[in-house]
């Protein structure tokens, strides 16, 4: 079971440090990390542990079956936002 | 520079994950899931992957230690020292003792880690009767010995515990369990949440039993019933009642299979679905629905896990689901309850000895409990004036923190001779001890994952060599007990020259013309086996000499009273009585993994009371306020965390914390938290007389704002 970052995120990384894959993008050494206003999670390698979802201060983070109704679309902008990355050759911080 | 790449598995907790380590001159460089892996094809939480911190945190233990100042004070100043001093200053020690008090001198400790050490665990007998016949305790009396207890009074073995086949199963039924966060005791089952996803897909139902709104109920699995907690026996003699007055059971399997029914319809009757609808707080109806559709499905199971395990009736909780299983006819069956023989039949090592396990002592009448006394009397077991202990070895355990009574065994403790710890890390206990031994941890030692033998829902077996060799000078468990008994001059494995710690699991594994050499050929060093056959429970769990589960142990009677009076005790309390349950939280596993700076976040670098806004509100207590819980036994200051998952009522907060006194743990003390275990009952009188399992769940608390 994936997990997904929605709307409320902030962007401060708590989630970053404890993800034990190191699958929520941008970090740290990804050219956006500056700019982003929310993060997200890659559906390819995230394992479900719910690690995340204990430690956001704002609860942005759902497991993709109990994401609130207004929210169904952010599974989608989370998995389109490493389409986008690989499409430009950038492999996801994590892959293996 | 060569990167090698070594499957390896998590030993954590039961699924033992597989994980993939890359080694880099000697060193672990990265530990990820294992996508190759047959059986979880790169499942693992993140507790495993996590576990390579454990493996670099500077604060492990690299050399043996003895202890410089008086054990008096409360911090230890350790001095290191070699192998050879220590077990040699050790050996001539116990054998002192043994001299001037006797056989029954040396205690131990064994903690829950050390189940999934299968080089020690194989010989753990062996090991474990060196050193004489003193009293054995273990993290099992806080866990789960009500299920050994049950299991073999009911099939003449404790090592005999049907899981649910969610495989294959129509109906599920899961009680005190949250297997998104624990991934599940007593069932080796490779992630279980997309099992239970897959039983809705397939068009079946699963139901959950938990005071919580537990992570694992999502819309994909199924919901919760959110019963009162400590009513789970009620709930389930309920069901029991419905299927057998009500709907109807298979006679001839229970005739096939099993004796004393008749006792068992004579016991059920007296607990009616309307007696458990009366204090857990689920309606009749509702009862009467489960039973029905459980009996209903094509194949239903029913688990149980630590929610009820540490409740009052434990014992008897368990007796009822098996019965449940057994009279619906889904005992045995594909998609209902099942064994697994797995690559050995074990239950035969584990047949029950005799029927009356019982004998006198200064406190009572007591049992043992696979070997293991009550750890809620291990103060006034080791200050015993009939058999005294001067000694204690503690073996990859915490039993301050584990064990209720913080400060009783403190004093205990401190009034023994001699405490040697053997741990990864120099725990809370491990302060108080003489010497503190360095052991292994999992990604240095080699290993196969025995403990699952019986219960795999998908049986494999692997192996693994040890990822990197041990740092400094830590050992194995196995070595170094070996060790110490070789210093008293004492037989031990290290009298072959060349030993063989996995002698036992070596002669385990030909049962499927296995072997570790052939294990070691296999990609991921893991072997596949077959699906269990539903006949092997009667085949090869069943051990009582008649081969027929008894469905009504005549042991169990010492309990009918306490059911009684507990239900009794139930009603008549007050309304707003709140009750305190233990909740394990994504970011910890009992006091294994507090030393993590990766862990420490958010609402969990201490360990808070969690409380319905409701109970909140009435009490005009806000998030964020320092509260005093208090029972009759002792009290506790923590933050207060609004949880509208839990039922109104109910509070909870987490094992395993306490850490301030843990001065060898830089992290864990600056997240110290307070130890709940403190709010237990202990003493005699204290624990389930049946299992010797401590109450640690439900259990009635003031909460009150602590003064500004
Ligand atoms: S659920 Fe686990 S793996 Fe997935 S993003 Fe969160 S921390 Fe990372
Ligand atoms: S912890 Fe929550 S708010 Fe912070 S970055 Fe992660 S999802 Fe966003
Ligand atoms: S589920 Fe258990 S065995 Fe698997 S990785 Fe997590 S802690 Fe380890």
């Amino acid at each position: 079971m994936t997990f997904v970052i929605a709307a409320p995120c902030v962007a401060d990384y708590s989630c970053v440090e404890v993800c034990p894959v190191d699958c929520i993008s941008p970090g740290p050494e990804d050219p956006e990390f500056q700019e982003a206003e929310q993060l997200y999670i890659n559906p390819q390698q995230c394992i479900g542990c719910g690690a995340c979802v204990e430690v956001c201060p704002v609860v942005a983070i759902y497991s993709a079956d109990s994401l609130p109704v207004r929210w169904q679309h952010y599974a989608e902008v989370n998995r389109s936002y490493f389409m986008r990355r690989t499409k430009t050759d950038d492999v996801p911080r994590g892959e293996s | 520079m060569s990167t090698n790449r070594v499957h390896t598995f998590c030993r954590i907790c039961e699924p033992y994950c597989g994980l993939l380590a890359e080694v880099e001159d000697g060193r672990i460089v990265s530990l990820r899931n294992d996508k190759d892996h047959p059986i979880h094809k790169g499942f693992s939480c993140h507790k495993g992957i996590q576990y390579l911190r454990v493996h670099q945190d500077p604060d492990r233990l690299n050399y043996p230690l003895r202890r410089c100042n008086p054990r008096s004070e409360e911090r230890g100043d350790f001095a290191q020292v070699t192998w050879d001093q220590a077990a040699t200053e050790v050996g001539a020690r116990l054998n002192d003792i043994v001299q001037r008090h006797g056989d029954k001198a040396i205690a131990m400790y064994t903690g829950n880690p050390i189940v999934f050490n299968s080089g020690f665990f194989a010989n753990a007998e062996a090991l474990s009767a060196g050193f004489g016949a003193g009293p054995r305790f273990g993290a099992l009396t806080q866990d789960c010995a009500n299920k050994f207890a049950g299991s073999e009074a009911i099939y003449g073995s404790f090592l005999v515990h049907p899981f649910p086949d969610l495989l294959h199963t129509d109906y599920f039924v899961g009680i005190g369990c949250n297997p998104a966060v624990s991934h599940m005791a007593f069932i080796e089952i490779s992630d279980p949440m997309a099992k239970l996803r897959a039983i809705k897909q397939r068009g079946g139902k699963t139901v959950f039993i938990n005071p919580r709104r537990i992570e694992s109920a999502t819309p994909e699995t199924g919901e919760v019933l959110q019963i009162k907690p400590d009513t789970d026996f009620y709930f389930l003699a309920g069901l029991l009642h419905e299927i057998i007055f009500k709907i109807g059971y298979d006679g001839e399997r229970v005739g096939k299979h099993a004796k004393n029914f008749d006792e068992l319809i004579e016991f059920v009757k007296t607990w009616p679905a309307e007696r458990a609808a009366a204090v857990s707080g689920i309606s009749l109806e509702t009862i009467r629905e489960i039973a029905r559709e459980f009996c209903a499905a094509p194949s239903a199971s029913i688990y149980m896990s630590t929610g009820v395990n540490q409740g009052s009736q434990g014992v008897l909780a368990y007796w009822m689901l098996q019965m449940i299983s057994l009279v619906s006819g889904n005992l045995g069956k594909r998609g209902g309850n099942l064994y697994c023989v797995g690559f050995c039949p074990t239950a035969q090592f584990t047949r029950r000895k005799q029927d009356q396990p019982f004998f006198d002592t200064e406190f009572g009448e007591l049992r043992a409990i696979a070997g293991t006394m009550p750890g809620n009397l291990m103060p006034e077991l080791l200050e015993s004036r009939q058999n005294p202990v001067k000694a204690l070895i503690v073996i990859s355990g915490n039993p301050l923190l584990s064990i209720g009574g913080e400060a009783r065994l403190r004093a205990a403790l401190q009034g023994l001779e001699l405490i040697v710890v053997l741990d990864i890390y120099r725990s809370a206990t491990a302060e108080l001890a003489d010497y503190v031994l360095p052991a292994t941890d999992f990604l240095e030692r080699e290993d196969i994952n025995t403990l699952g033998l019986g219960h795999q829902l998908e049986p494999h077996v692997q192996y693994t060599p040890a990822v990197v060799p041990a740092a400094g000078e830590r050992r194995d468990d196995w070595w170094i007990l070996s060790r110490l008994l070789q210093a008293m001059g004492r037989p031990s494995l290290l009298d072959d020259p060349q030993p063989k710690p996995f002698g036992a699991v070596e002669a385990m594994l030909q049962y499927s013309g296995l072997s570790l050499d052939k294990l070691k050929q296999l990609p991921c060093q893991t072997a596949v086996l077959p699906e269990p056959d539903p006949e092997e429970l009667f085949r090869f769990g069943v051990q009582n000499d008649d081969g027929l589960i008894d469905c009504c142990p005549q042991l169990f009677r010492r309990g009918y009273a306490s059911a009684e009076e507990h239900w009794q005790g139930l009603l008549a309390e007050p309304k707003d009585q709140l009750k305190l349950i233990t909740r394990r939280t994504p970011l910890m596993v009992n006091s294994w993994m507090h030393n993590l700076p990766v862990h420490k976040k958010s609402v969990h670098m201490t360990n808070p009371l969690w409380m319905n806004p409701r109970d909140a509100e009435s009490r005009s207590l806000f998030a964020g306020d320092e509260v005093r819980v208090q029972t009759d036994f002792g009290q506790v200051q923590a933050d207060l965390v609004l949880d509208e998952t839990l039922r109104p009522g109910v509070v909870a907060m987490s094992h395993g914390w306490g850490q301030s006194k843990a001065y060898g743990l830089s992290t864990a003390r600056r997240f110290p938290g307070v130890n709940v275990n403190q709010l237990a009952a202990v003493g005699p009188g204290s624990f389930d007389v049946l299992s010797n399992q401590a109450q640690l769940t439900g259990i009635n608390v003031q909460v009150i704002a602590s003064s500004p």
